[in-house]
């Protein structure tokens, strides 16, 4: 790990209180991201990566949902932190953009509203000076016509531009940290690749550091730098995205990996099924004993069913969450 | 938007006709006739007869409404029979009195229904909104008239603070300062009773529809720009929450004109909730025609507003 990290989550617990039952949701997650660094996080729905990151952005409940570990953005620790020093760090220091860019832009006010709304509160701007600055990053995000996207309502947008407007309400104040929470899953597969190319050209032009969450291989691989695969609430696999998609040591990933489809295959592998992981993945609240990605592991016996495996590295910052991982390899 | 509220405007002309038709023929088909209740039971049958040939009231149905149509056309609202006077002229003196009543009430219960509706939505499953919600199945569930007749105990008889029934005193003869100020006395029990109800139902549902924009995602994307919680709540929130509130507030206006009934009759307050009761019990068919056309047309009204509203509210209605 490098010291001087941006983003240090580490031994992260959250657990949600549902009626009388503690539903544990993200089980001592530690991740870090160096500055300017994109990490990517993988899993199946349901595993806990946007958990997670709601947790780094204190966006969860406070009444069902309890919070443990540390956060240190910048060396400051998050967790525990006041509300108005959060808010004040939220949106200028670090910001995020979500999945579903229909949903996420308020109906009632306008694109311009919204955006200046966010630089006023974090920047001593006047309307002016935060319209005009509102204007050249619509333009900077390839809205055509910024002037008129400004005065726009969201319905008025389509999906792909609602994105765009996203990541630039989101990038407006230059954060360090940009959390994208599966931004392109919602889109068209030709909008994907226009907003991935978009987040990247953003991201080199102005050194932000991202945590990248899809369930999407082929988006992580083009996106990020580092990989951590969490399964079940827990990060099962870290490394580098170019040793990790060479070589995967963990039985989950090797599953996500070969269930992947690929063009060059088609014709070869005409009507050949795609490979997939049997089974679903366990509910948080019905984690079986042991490794949790035990009943759906073809190697799993009875040493895995003792207790859940620690992450170890195995060399160059690879960790694996598995202990017959050198067996198998 | 020009458009827009020309649309609604069209829109309500086949609807105020529609209501006045049936009206008249409910009133219509009431059994007794004006003359039953206020004439000489001697009165030989050949004479009522001629009356209501006279009236015009043995006319077929249709030819009926098309007259008092064209009457009303004209600005002629008809003759009472039971006041002896113009429709138009009893309406006016009383509309006055219960559009104050109710426009007070509705001015309170909106400035505290909703602003606390908004405030226990925030604190939801707290203590302050569990006492709340009792409060608010109190205030629907107690009748006005129980409530009115409580309060008249309570401040006007045993505490003697307030006067009990009118709307000034009796022979007072006051003018400007001191009128108003006697009439604002004779106004807290009947606006308080009819608040109660409309605070009540404001309050709910302006919680519901502010949890329900809570957990909207737009609300989690300002969140995550650190928008400030008084910015959150006044822009992101109420605006998004304030559209079912406009449903309901609007609801509550003709209701309040007509619905007022019972606590003018408990209070004695001389509008036009105890007219109508009282125009009803006496068959006076042009008092009740004048009344519903009204009411008719303050709901049509207001209806219209509320839709201006929706639309100044919500750009999605407003486009198209």
């Amino acid at each position: 790990m490098p010291d001087s990290a941006l983003l240090e989550i580490s031994n992260l617990h959250v657990t949600f209180a549902v009626g009388r039952r503690r539903i544990p949701a993200v089980q001592g997650v530690s991740l870090s991201l160096r500055s300017g660094g994109v990490l990517g996080l993988v899993g199946e729905s349901g595993c806990g990566k946007s958990v997670t990151s709601l947790a780094v952005m204190a966006l969860l409940e406070k009444d069902t949902a309890s919070v443990e570990g540390s956060v240190r953005l910048e060396e400051r620790e998050l967790i525990g932190l006041p509300y108005k020093e959060m808010n004040r760090l939220r949106g200028s220091r670090m910001s995020m953009v979500f999945q579903e860019p229909m949903t996420c832009l308020n109906p009632v006010l306008t694109i311009g509203q919204q955006i200046e709304e966010v630089l006023q509160v974090h920047q001593n701007l006047t309307k002016r000076g935060a319209r005009d600055l509102c204007v050249r990053m619509l333009a900077k995000v390839g809205l055509p016509d910024p002037e008129r996207v400004a005065k726009s309502y969201p319905h008025r947008l389509s999906g792909g531009q609602r994105q765009r407007a996203m990541i630039a309400s989101a990038l407006c104040c230059k954060p360090v940290l940009l959390i994208a929470d599966e931004p392109t899953t919602a889109l068209d597969v030709t909008v994907q690749s226009q907003v991935l190319a978009l987040l990247q050209e953003l991201q080199s032009e102005l050194g932000t550091a991202i945590l990248f969450i899809s369930h999407d291989l082929g988006v992580i691989a083009q996106m990020a730098d580092r990989v951590a695969v969490m399964y079940a609430g827990r990060v099962v696999e870290q490394g580098s995205t170019a040793e990790l998609y060479a070589n995967p040591l963990h039985p989950y990933t090797r599953g996500l990996l070969a269930s992947r489809t690929r063009l060059d295959d088609l014709g070869s592998s005409a009507g050949r099924r795609l490979p997939s992981i049997q089974g679903n993945v366990p509910s948080p609240d019905q984690l079986p004993e042991g490794c949790s990605f035990g009943p759906r592991c073809q190697y799993c016996d009875g040493r895995c069913q003792r207790g859940m495996p620690e992450l170890t590295d195995e060399g160059e910052g690879h960790l694996v969450r598995c202990i017959r991982a050198r067996e198998i390899a | 938007m020009v458009k827009y509220v020309l649309k609604r405007i069209l829109v309500a002309v086949p609807v105020f006709f529609g209501i006045t038709f049936c009206v008249f023929a409910l009133v219509m088909s009431m059994p007794g006739d004006p003359f039953s209740g206020m004439l000489d039971p001697s009165m030989t049958a050949e004479y009522k007869r001629r009356l209501l040939e006279q009236y015009g009231l043995n006319d077929p149905f249709l030819v009926q409404y098309g007259k008092w149509l064209v009457r009303v056309i004209h600005g002629d609202l008809g003759y009472s029979t039971a006041y002896k006077s113009r429709v138009l002229d009893i309406i006016g003196a009383r509309i006055g009195n219960t559009a104050l009543l109710g426009g007070v009430s509705l001015i309170i219960s909106t400035l505290i229904g909703i602003p606390a509706g908004v405030s226990v939505a925030m604190r939801r499953n707290s203590l302050l909104d569990a006492g709340m919600t009792i409060f608010c199945f109190f205030g629907v569930s107690v009748p006005a008239f129980f409530m009115g007749m409580l309060l008249i105990l309570l401040f006007g008889m045993t505490l003697k603070w307030l006067p009990i029934s009118g709307m000034v005193v009796a022979g007072a003869n006051n003018v400007g300062v001191a009128y108003a100020l006697d009439v604002a006395r004779h106004m807290v029990m009947p606006a308080i009773v009819l608040s109660l109800l409309n605070v009540a139902s404001f309050m709910r549902y302006t919680r519901s529809s502010v949890i329900d924009v809570l957990s909207q995602d737009y609300i989690r994307t300002a969140r995550s720009n650190g928008i400030p919680r008084r910015s959150l709540v006044s822009r992101h929130i109420l605006k998004n929450a304030l559209i079912p509130i406009i449903t309901v507030v609007s609801l509550q206006i003709p209701s309040m004109l007509s619905g007022a009934l019972l606590t003018e009759t408990v209070f004695v307050w001389p509008g036009v909730g105890q007219l109508n009761y009282q125009a009803v019990l006496n068959r006076d068919y042009q008092l009740i025609m004048g009344i519903v056309l009204v009411l008719a047309l303050v709901t049509l009204l207001v209806n219209i507003i509320a839709d201006i509203c929706y639309a100044v509210v919500d750009p999605r209605i407003r486009y198209s």
